[in-house]
């Protein structure tokens, strides 16, 4: 075969192969990325560079994905979690005690979400709770039931979804938080049972 | 023909590597654009719309707050300068500015505003702008993007009267 077919049957095929890939992978490794490069605490994870104009184009396009229009740190701290504190994807068909004390912010709240990233469909419209609508326990303990069954007090409903996810919002988190997120005391996540 | 195959395979490589680049720098401009033309297309520009309490049923925007009121505002510096008027209530309140690649380039909060009403004067890079009088005077990186209000909501029973702080805020043309 002649060099000139072959070097452009070599560049038709690097050209078709190459955008292939290069679409296909674009997704997947904006969400490998951003992984990688959180900042681990527990089941809570976060990127101190969200919102900011220093984020990369990776963590820049993760976050337009999954959290547009969040705030930069100075302005509020956003922690997620997709898994229990034993390192167990959070589902909706298991019930959860999230116990917490008082974090390191102006104020704080726990919002939980579904597989598409929207909050859950409850007929009580109950999709969060924050510091200050949260009934504390007698040893000054915040504990949130998290749960599709009612409970009286500090109940997060999970409805039925498959898979759940939740986000930690603090805002105007204190130097320490700032400072060193992945040593900071954060919700502990414990399946209590499951169906 | 060992010689072609090596070749083919790094070429392969770097226009996958050039190309996944283009898609992810695409990614914030396409959702920013699908959000202000799409899920708010039918919003006048430069005009405040002040959102109700968010719900399971709004898809505007992936994993919303339950505990805030927002209000936004589709701003485009492109021909004029815009000025912003906002109430502060004492709880928690941001105004917060995001280019037309996602970032949060301005905000400032209850604690901050350095009056009340609070008034910013956005203009656009580059552009001449008039006088500033009372309002502080925010950059614009991009001709158009979005403009967030946040306000924490205490407890259901104030919000009849947060409501009406957050319709306080307004916005229009220098």
């Amino acid at each position: 075969m002649a060099k000139p077919i072959k070097f452009l049957i070599a560049a038709v095929v690097a050209l078709v192969l190459g955008v292939g890939i290069g679409y296909v992978t674009a997704s997947p490794l904006v969400d490998l990325i951003f992984v990688s490069k959180a900042v681990k605490n527990g089941p809570w994870m976060t990127n101190l560079d969200i919102g900011s104009q220093q984020a990369g184009p990776y963590l820049r396009a993760a976050i337009a994905r999954h959290g547009l229009l969040a705030l930069t740190k100075s302005e509020a701290v956003y922690f997620s979690a997709y898994s229990d504190s034993d390192g167990q994807p959070l589902r909706g068909s298991c019930d959860y005690a999230i116990e917490c004390e008082d974090m390191d912010a102006e104020w704080w709240s726990i919002t939980v979400y579904g597989k598409d990233n929207f909050l859950i469909p409850n007929p009580q419209n109950i999709y969060s709770c924050n510091g200050n609508s949260l009934v504390r326990d007698a040893d000054g303990m915040f504990r949130i039931h998290l749960s599709a069954t009612p409970k009286e007090v500090n109940w997060l409903p999970s409805g039925n979804e498959e898979s759940l996810s939740l986000t930690l919002r603090l805002y105007k988190a204190g130097n320490a938080l700032l400072n060193d997120p992945a040593a900071a005391q954060l919700p502990r996540i414990t399946k209590v049972k499951c169906q | 023909m060992k010689k072609w195959i090596g070749w083919t395979a790094l070429a392969t490589i770097l226009v996958a590597v050039v190309t996944n680049f283009i898609m992810v720098m695409a990614i914030p401009y396409d959702i920013m654009d699908e959000t202000m033309n799409k899920k708010f297309g039918a919003l006048p520009r430069n005009m405040v719309f002040h959102g109700q309490l968010k719900t399971a049923e709004d898809r505007s925007v992936v994993r919303p707050s339950p505990d805030l009121l927002y209000s936004i505002l589709l701003y485009d510096v492109s021909k004029n300068p815009i000025r912003i008027t906002a109430k502060v209530p004492e709880s928690y309140w941001s105004v917060s500015f995001f280019a037309s690649n996602s970032d949060n380039f301005f905000v400032i909060n209850n604690q901050q505003a350095e009056s009340n009403p609070v008034e910013l004067l956005l203009v656009g890079k580059d552009k001449p702008h008039p006088d500033a009088g009372n309002a502080r005077v925010v950059v614009a990186p991009s001709e158009r993007g979005i403009v967030l209000f946040r306000l924490f909501i205490t407890d259901v029973q104030a919000l009849p009267e947060l409501a009406k702080i957050q319709k306080q805020a307004f916005c229009k043309e220098d």
